[in-house]
């Protein structure tokens, strides 16, 4: 019974810990509808800028809050910086470019605390008046643990009060329902955008300092509370304070109570809370339903319900300043020479390179086509039925383990029936998960449901033994294929790369046929508008589930094909980096071309290649670069090369019709 | 270690490096190419750096001393960014290069990536601190090494010394993080406690289950709770350092780190005193394969001692460091032994020879390539003063009482 009582004391302490961190989150999408992934390393920052100010020991509590508010104000400021520099020109970008370039960001901002602090483990003893316990009735309670309590609530009533009772307050949320109204009126918007910004960073930066003397400071402090303050925001309804305040609390208290009593699989409450509150309410436990079916934003919920001439203006300006994927499909493709040519070039040389290349440069090449066939799977989804999985990794991992586990443990399968097998099965899960998932949630909270997912399958195989647990399963032959009349030898490394490249091909060959089939127009048709789609007779559910299958089956086969060449698969094929992947790969290509994630795939590999022996500072050089991308182009590579070209043409075309107009001009 | 400033050599050489995945023509003569792949990214790279520093000074001090056969030793260091396939790519790209003798990670994952392609890739891997079991028993291939304990030496290592100087510690208990590595670090922890305590202290003590951690955790406080509830004496830390460091200083409040006699940990090494400082219990034993003082007598200690002082600024050496710069040198004895620097030789050599080393002569179980050295371990204690810990001692267990017999090709079972 006392470690029950403590557990919920400890749960609640813990759930403020990990609010100081939501709070900051969910403010930030709330008002300006940006999740921020980087929100977690500017926390980080915070905790290593109060080791550099007080050093391994902070003497009192009013010193310790000092250097919190330090801290805070500091973060702040570079809230400032981040504004002007990159959230103020994303703010009307589509969502997912948003999360692209807060990725990039949290990369930079790691890589550089890293580079200033080292990666090794530092800590900052706390007061003494907050080192001690009080006792009551058996039951330990850290002082400390009572300091964030009072911090959490402390947080929680100002901004709660500040959002609900202060005029600024009121003009915030007033942001939120129709910005353009609140520019007529005379506010200036981006001011206050600005502060919300500002005041995020600011309680990221004073949350890290003032939880510092709880833990060691290391490089993975950024990782381990942003995941925790998301699942808040989502569970709470995202953009949401009160939301995210009780989901704190509810969290906390939930991991605290299965430490105690369902001790067995601690890294999986997390993942498992949230599927269940996205699955049964979408919108979180505070959000407005709307928001979860049909919004990756809550905006969408509160402009549905304003008068439809006072959200009119709004949503067309945003509409015109969003870079439309969809608009670019419709364009007219390049006519020039220059992309068949560089492509010719590329083929030639991937297909020549076991007659130039070494060993090392021919692996990553093999890796490189996985990738992007993996990239185009996630794309088929993406960028035609407009559908987000963040999780699409556990397909690549079915796909994978499957084979590998095939090929290593003697089965005796065929490796044809084996790739044939882990493709029909990465179908069946998509639609299983597809069944219930896409029923339940679209937008942001699809992504984050399927991420979720992903995460417990690499949690669950991670368990499994007969996969080799953490380790995985190493040392996985590479086939040779009987035919009967002959024998198809893969062991060697020229074979497998051949066969990759050639699998590769059958893997895009389906999904171009069909994005270029009445299937893939009827995907940009849902893609573009689901009601009106609808409307017409088409049945949207189904045609969201096949793409999910397909894209399911494709991403499992390509994952069976990567098992004999990498010869190793581990739970990381399914991890949240790996779904990521696909993502970057798509978006820094250019999700609008059907061979833009292949394009970015090449980009990344390339990247990572050159920059192999600037060891410590690749995360800064990766999130720099994507940073640069999606700033200066939006629309990836491919966007930007079509705009290059289009612009090339213009004056010519310009010059075309003004000669037309004058000679008409002058005959008679 | 700390320092990533990239110098304009580093720049150079990285735009070097962009021209340089083109087949080579092998060199036959010229410097004795050792390649060095270590994790050198993201949170786990200081102990790649203290690998690839262990390394660069053996292979300056050989280079000063007039090379190896009369050439010189140059060391080509890639960052495998803790990932099996970008370990995998380099070591292709290294072999493809023509560099056969291969300086391997820490990190089991990566080994168990790298290991089994060696045969195929006809090169040599010598891995400095690899605790994986399986890579010199059921993985066993010649081409492998391992220069340094395996996870059954290292821990039960401790639980020997546990025995032999707290015979007192009749209850044991345990936080683990929830991962295979741990899993393991705590099956092994556990029975041998029992084991060398019925051997060394003629008693039959108590390990309980252990308290799961998940991974990524910074608030143990339940767990400490649930711990503090269960009148332990002796506490198994399995948890990965920066853990460890949190779990340690959420402790104290409760009385948990004070009323335990011993704690036996794995991972905090030379950082557990500068980290825990007035948070560090009684009788805490963690894993250090090298101290200057226990080793002092060898020739080769002092001079490697002084290049880590000259190259850091630090007067305590990181032990990993001490496991790269022994590879590099039994890479050299192999060479010595084995002019012609071919593979088939090179193995032969090492499976053959003593080399000197900062651990002083030393060589290779014959029959799995594991190296014959006893695992060491620090104990640290509080002290009232600053800096609020003490160094008490430095103890090493010879490889005969902490060693499995060599069985290559069969799995390990404990």
């Amino acid at each position: 019974m006392q470690q029950v009582i403590f557990a919920l004391f400890n749960g609640f302490a813990s759930g403020m810990s990990i609010f100081l961190v939501a709070a900051g989150v969910t403010l930030i999408f709330g008002i300006l509808k940006i999740v921020n992934f980087s929100h977690g390393a500017f926390f980080m920052l915070g905790a290593y800028l109060a080791f550099a100010f007080a050093g391994d020991e902070i003497s009192s509590v009013p010193q310790l809050l000092a250097v919190s508010l330090a801290a805070g104000v500091l973060v702040g400021c570079l809230g400032w910086i981040v504004d002007k520099v990159v959230l103020d020109r994303i703010r009307s970008f589509d969502e997912h470019f948003v999360l692209i370039a807060t990725f990039a960001l949290l990369l930079v901002v790691s890589g550089g605390v890293k580079a200033i602090w080292g990666v090794e483990y530092h800590s900052i003893a706390p007061p003494d008046a907050l080192a001690g316990a009080w006792r009551f009735a058996g039951v330990v309670i850290p002082t400390y643990s009572l300091f964030i309590i009072a911090v959490g609530l402390v947080a929680f009533v100002v901004l709660d009060f500040g959002l609900h009772r202060l005029w600024i307050g009121k003009i915030l949320r007033s942001l939120v329902n129709d910005s353009w109204i609140v520019g007529l009126l005379g506010f200036n918007v981006s001011a206050y955008y600005l502060f919300t910004v500002m005041l995020a960073f600011a309680l990221a930066g004073a949350a890290g300092a003032l939880l510092a003397p709880n833990q060691s400071l290391s490089p993975t402090l950024a990782e381990s509370y942003l995941l925790l303050g998301f699942v808040c925001c989502i569970i709470g309804g995202l953009g949401n304070v009160r939301g995210a305040f009780i989901a704190s609390i509810l969290l906390g208290t939930v991991e605290s109570l299965t430490t105690v009593l369902l001790n067995g699989f601690p890294g999986l409450t997390v993942y498992v809370a949230m599927v269940l509150v996205l699955l049964f309410r979408p919108q979180g436990l505070f959000g407005s339903a709307a928001a979860g079916q049909h919004g990756s934003a809550a905006l969408e919920s509160w402009t549905a319900s304003l008068p439809a001439a006072a959200v009119m203006p709004s949503a067309a300006r945003r509409a015109k300043a969003r870079p439309a994927l969809t608009d670019l499909r419709l364009t007219d493709r390049g006519r020039s020479v220059l992309g068949p040519a560089i492509a010719g070039i590329g083929i030639a040389a991937v297909v020549s390179a076991p007659a130039w290349a070494n060993g090392g440069l021919i692996f990553l090449m093999g890796l490189t086509a996985i990738e992007a066939a993996f990239a185009l799977s996630w794309n088929f989804l993406f960028g035609y039925a407009g559908v987000v999985s963040f999780g699409h990794a556990a397909f690549f991992a079915i796909g994978a383990y499957g084979v590998g586990a095939g090929l290593k443990l003697a089965t005796g399968l065929p490796f044809p029936l084996l790739l044939v097998a882990v493709t029909v099965a990465g179908a069946i899960v998509a639609a299983i998960v597809g069944l219930i998932a896409l029923r339940r949630a679209s937008g942001i909270y699809l992504a984050i449901l399927t991420m979720s997912l992903a995460e417990i399958f690499r949690i669950v195989v991670g368990y499994s033994v007969a996969l080799g647990r953490d380790d995985g399963l190493a040392a996985i032959p590479r086939p040779s294929v009987s035919f009967g009349i002959g024998t198809l030898d893969l062991t060697g490394d020229t074979a497998y790369f051949y066969f990759i490249l050639f699998m590769a091909v059958v893997v895009a060959a389906p999904l171009w046929w069909l994005s270029h089939s009445r299937v893939g127009r009827t995907l940009r048709a849902i893609h573009q508008d689901p009601e009106r789609t609808a409307f017409v007779g088409v049945d949207v559910a189904r045609y969201r589930l096949a793409a999910f299958m397909v894209s399911g089956g494709a991403a499992a086969l390509i994952g069976g094909v990567s098992a004999p060449w990498t010869q190793i698969v581990t739970p990381e094929a399914a991890n949240m980096s790996h779904s990521m992947a696909p993502v970057l790969n798509t978006l820094l290509g250019g999700a609008s071309s059907f061979w833009g994630p292949v394009i970015g795939s090449a980009v990344f590999a390339f990247v990572g290649f050159a920059t192999r022996t600037l060891a410590g500072i690749s995360e800064i050089i990766i999130g720099a670069t994507l940073l640069t991308i999606v700033l200066a182009a939006p629309e990836g590579i491919v966007g930007f090369l079509r705009s290059l070209e289009a612009r090339r043409r213009r004056p010519r075309h310009a010059a075309g019709i003004s000669t037309k107009s004058t000679t008409s001009g002058e005959a008679p | 270690m700390s320092d990533t400033r990239i110098s304009r050599r580093t720049a150079l050489a990285g735009l070097a490096a962009l021209s340089s995945g083109v087949r080579p023509a092998l060199a036959q003569t010229g410097p004795i190419r050792i390649g060095c792949l270590q994790t050198l990214t993201g949170s786990l790279a200081d102990i790649g750096k203290a690998h690839v520093l262990g390394a660069q000074i053996a292979t300056k001090q050989i280079n000063a001393a007039g090379g190896i056969n009369g050439r010189q030793v140059e060391l080509i260091v890639r960052d495998t960014k803790f990932s099996p396939q970008e370990a995998v790519t380099t070591l292709r790209e290294l072999v493809g290069s023509g560099v056969n003798m291969i300086i391997g990670e820490a990190f089991t994952h990566i080994n168990l990536a790298t290991q089994p392609l060696m045969p195929q890739l006809n090169a040599v891997l010598v891995s400095p601190t690899t605790i994986a079991m399986e890579l010199t028993h059921e993985m066993f291939n010649r081409n492998f090494f391992r220069c340094g304990p395996n996870a059954y030496m290292q821990y039960s290592g401790e639980t020997v010394l546990m025995a032999k100087q707290n015979p007192d510690v009749m209850r044991w208990g345990a936080i683990q993080g929830d991962s295979a590595g741990f899993k393991v670090g705590y099956d092994v922890m556990s029975a041998t406690l029992k084991q060398n305590y019925k051997k060394f202290a003629n008693k039959t003590i108590e390990v309980l289950d252990p308290v799961l951690v998940k991974a990524g955790a910074t608030d143990f406080r339940t767990q400490i709770n649930q711990l503090a509830g269960q009148n332990l004496q002796g506490l198994i830390l399995m948890l990965g350092g920066g853990e460890a460091v949190s779990f340690l200083k959420q402790a104290r409040p409760f009385g948990l780190i004070q009323s335990l006699k011993a704690v036996a940990d794995n991972n905090l090494n030379i950082s557990a005193g500068p980290s825990l400082k007035s948070d560090m219990p009684n009788n805490f034993v963690t894993s250090c394969m090298w101290q200057i003082d226990a080793y002092k007598q060898y020739p080769l200690a002092a001079p490697f001692a002084a290049g880590w002082l000259a190259e850091t600024k630090d007067p305590v050496v990181n032990p990993y460091a001490a496991n790269s710069h022994t590879a590099v040198m039994s890479f050299a004895g192999a060479v010595k032994a084995a002019p012609a620097g071919d593979t088939a030789g090179i193995i032969s050599a090492l499976e053959t020879i003593t080399f000197d080393s900062v651990y002083g002569p030393l060589s290779y179980r014959t029959e799995d390539h594991q190296l014959k050295v006893g695992p060491g371990y620090m104990e640290l204690g509080p002290q009232a003063a600053d800096p609020g810990w003490r160094m008490v001692k430095f103890v090493r267990v010879p490889f005969e009482e902490a060693a499995e017999p060599a069985a290559p090709g069969k799995a390990f079972v404990l």
